[in-house]
């Protein structure tokens, strides 16, 4: 009964779906959230979403993840796409590092300012 | 000789900051003038592609042609003129790790031959400007830091975006692949693609309708960190742009739609620039305006406009690099960025420097802006644009109004103070204005240098 679901293209459209809606979810929470920790944190949602989307359409079903180990020395046809999965892996590692520093930064600034409004953010500016 | 040295070295330095503590300047000059030498060892044996191969489809790939070791040789200079200029000071570890990280960056950027490095290298030199904007560790440098992180955010996400695009459409992050089948995708996913790239690359090379937040960084940090921002990294960002635009053979109409942004940032950034009381905005607002001219010469496609926007670039890099380390001058002494600061101190130096840059920037004869613009003119006429020669004059006519503002407060007659600029920093920024004059008055061999830079450019893709 589930055969169905298990099958290439339909998990194609379900991670399709999904990952669109989770984008939506992260864009709409940086748009109007005003707290500076939850925009960051959307930003890091919407950024998954692209993760998840770029790896599951190299997907295909009876392939397996392209891991070199001392026995399997070379890609072979039934392992999916090898770049795919590099580039995400550095992608991920990039906005851990990037979410690590806007979150320190969020936190010097409410040291300094006793604010997390992005509203309220006005030290810059004209007349000042 | 490796390319990715230009890369690697400024990196593997970094890791000599806990041993060498004091020495810091030095070795940071040291490692500048050598990469600088490793970049003129390339002149002749251009174009260089190099590839570095894990596994089969896993590799990084640099490319070195003539307009991309032109910028890393201006980067490099610019770079080693900044630290001469502060040689006497002790040099902190921060600086010395940022700088060699925006070396390192700006030079990925530029030699990248595909496009998943660009967005690494793209994420580096962001990563770098978030935390160079927030080094005073004040109020305003960290609300700066957070609106900088919030519009990179954005950027990141739409260029990750469009990167996706491409390879799910074409199979290949190679830049060579990608301009060659770029043509084969459908319509409808080519200009969603191009879409989240002008986003993407657009936050960062400041255009119109995506650079309002530009200013308010300026206004955060310090007016070195500025010289870097001004001088480096935006013109890295803007050849980037081009570079991909023109490896894309982008329609005839779109290009047209970036000349027209180019105007709009021109004259918004110009506008902008005649009400604000704030000396740091002004200059940052007058980034943008040339900026603007950039776009609007860059995406004529003619060799003239082009060979003129090239030594534009160089001109406009030097010019801020003076404009903003003489301002930190005046703004360390008064402890103020308001405008008033023009009418408060007396030094004939300052105002020579100050004159030089702003009517080089203007295009007043005798001086290197003038040649510059000239070319860009001449250029667009070529190609029967007259309405942008138009715009390009008429708007030059408001950018007078506020540097002459600001040259007319320096000669008002006030109470003054006099500014104390030790002979060194006279003798740097002073050889910054003697090379001014000296490219207006001969400027044959650079521009020679800038027509090769336009038709390596224009080729791109043609490979």
């Amino acid at each position: 009964m589930f055969d169905s679901f298990n099958q290439t293209p339909f998990l194609h459209t379900a991670i399709t779906i999904g990952s669109f809606l989770i984008l939506a979810i992260g864009l709409v929470g940086a748009l109007t959230k005003k707290n500076l920790f939850k925009i960051f944190i959307s930003f890091a949602i919407a950024e998954t979403a692209l993760f998840i989307y770029f790896i599951g359409m190299h997907f295909e079903v009876g392939k397996v993840a392209p891991i070199l180990t001392d026995k399997v020395t070379q890609f072979s046809t039934n392992m999916v796409d090898p770049v795919p999965q590099a580039m995400i892996l550095t992608t991920i590692v990039i906005a851990i590092a990037v979410l690590a520093l806007s979150l320190s930064f969020i936190i010097n600034y409410f040291k300094l300012t006793n604010n997390m409004e992005v509203d309220k953010m006005d030290e810059l500016g004209e007349d000042r | 000789m490796s390319l990715i040295l230009f890369v690697t070295l400024p990196l593997l330095a970094s890791f000599l900051t806990p041993l060498f503590r004091d020495y810091l300047k030095y070795i940071s000059l040291a490692l500048h003038a050598s990469l600088l030498l490793l970049a003129f060892s390339f002149i002749g044996m251009l174009p260089i592609t190099e590839t570095i191969s894990f596994d089969s489809p896993l590799s990084i790939s640099f490319v070195l042609d003539s307009a991309s070791l032109f910028f890393v040789i201006l980067f490099i200079s610019i770079m080693i003129l900044f630290l001469l200029y502060q040689i006497k000071e002790s040099m902190s570890r921060e600086i010395f790790i940022l700088t060699n990280m925006l070396i390192a960056s700006v030079s990925g950027l530029v030699l990248s031959g595909d496009i998943f490095n660009i967005y690494i290298f793209f994420e580096i030199a962001s990563i770098t400007a978030y935390i160079l904007t927030s080094l005073n560790r004040d109020k305003k440098a960290y609300s700066g830091a957070i609106r900088y992180m919030i519009m990179g955010s954005i950027a990141s996400i739409f260029l990750l975006m469009g990167i996706m695009s491409i390879y799910l459409n074409i199979g290949s992050l190679s830049l060579v692949t990608i301009a060659d089948k770029f043509s084969t995708i459908d319509s409808s996913t080519q200009i969603l693609i191009l879409i989240s790239l002008f986003i993407g690359f657009g936050i960062k090379a400041e255009v119109f309708p995506l650079n309002f937040w530009v200013v308010d960084i300026y206004q955060a940090s310090s007016n070195r960190v500025n010289a870097l921002f001004s001088s480096i990294l935006s013109k890295a960002y803007i050849f980037l742009f081009f570079h991909i635009a023109y490896m894309l053979h982008i329609d005839q109409k779109l290009m047209w739609f970036l000349a027209t942004m180019g105007v709009i940032s021109f004259a918004v950034a110009e506008l902008s620039a005649l009400s604000s009381r704030d000396t740091k905005r002004i200059f940052a607002y007058s980034t943008l305006g040339q900026i603007g001219v950039l776009f609007i010469a860059l995406s004529s496609g003619d060799q003239k406009a082009l060979t003129g926007a090239f030594f534009l670039i160089v001109l406009h890099s030097i010019t801020k690099l003076m404009l903003f380390l003489s301002l930190d001058i005046l703004n360390t002494q008064f402890g103020s960025s308001k405008i008033d600061i023009f009418s408060r101190f007396r030094s004939t130096f300052l105002v020579i420097l100050f004159a030089i840059g702003f009517l080089s920037l203007l295009g007043i004869p005798p001086l290197g802006g003038f040649i510059a613009k000239i070319a860009i003119l001449e250029g667009l006429a070529y190609i029967q644009s007259y309405y942008l020669v138009g715009a390009i004059l008429i708007i030059s006519l408001v950018e007078a109004v506020y540097f002459f503002r600001l040259l007319g407060l320096t000669q008002k007659d006030t109470q003054r103070d006099p500014v104390v600029i030790s002979l060194y920093h006279k003798i740097i920024l002073g050889s910054m204005a003697l090379f001014i004059v000296y490219l207006g008055l001969f400027p044959e061999s650079l521009l020679a240098i800038c027509q090769s830079v336009a038709s390596s450019l224009l080729g791109a893709g043609h490979v």
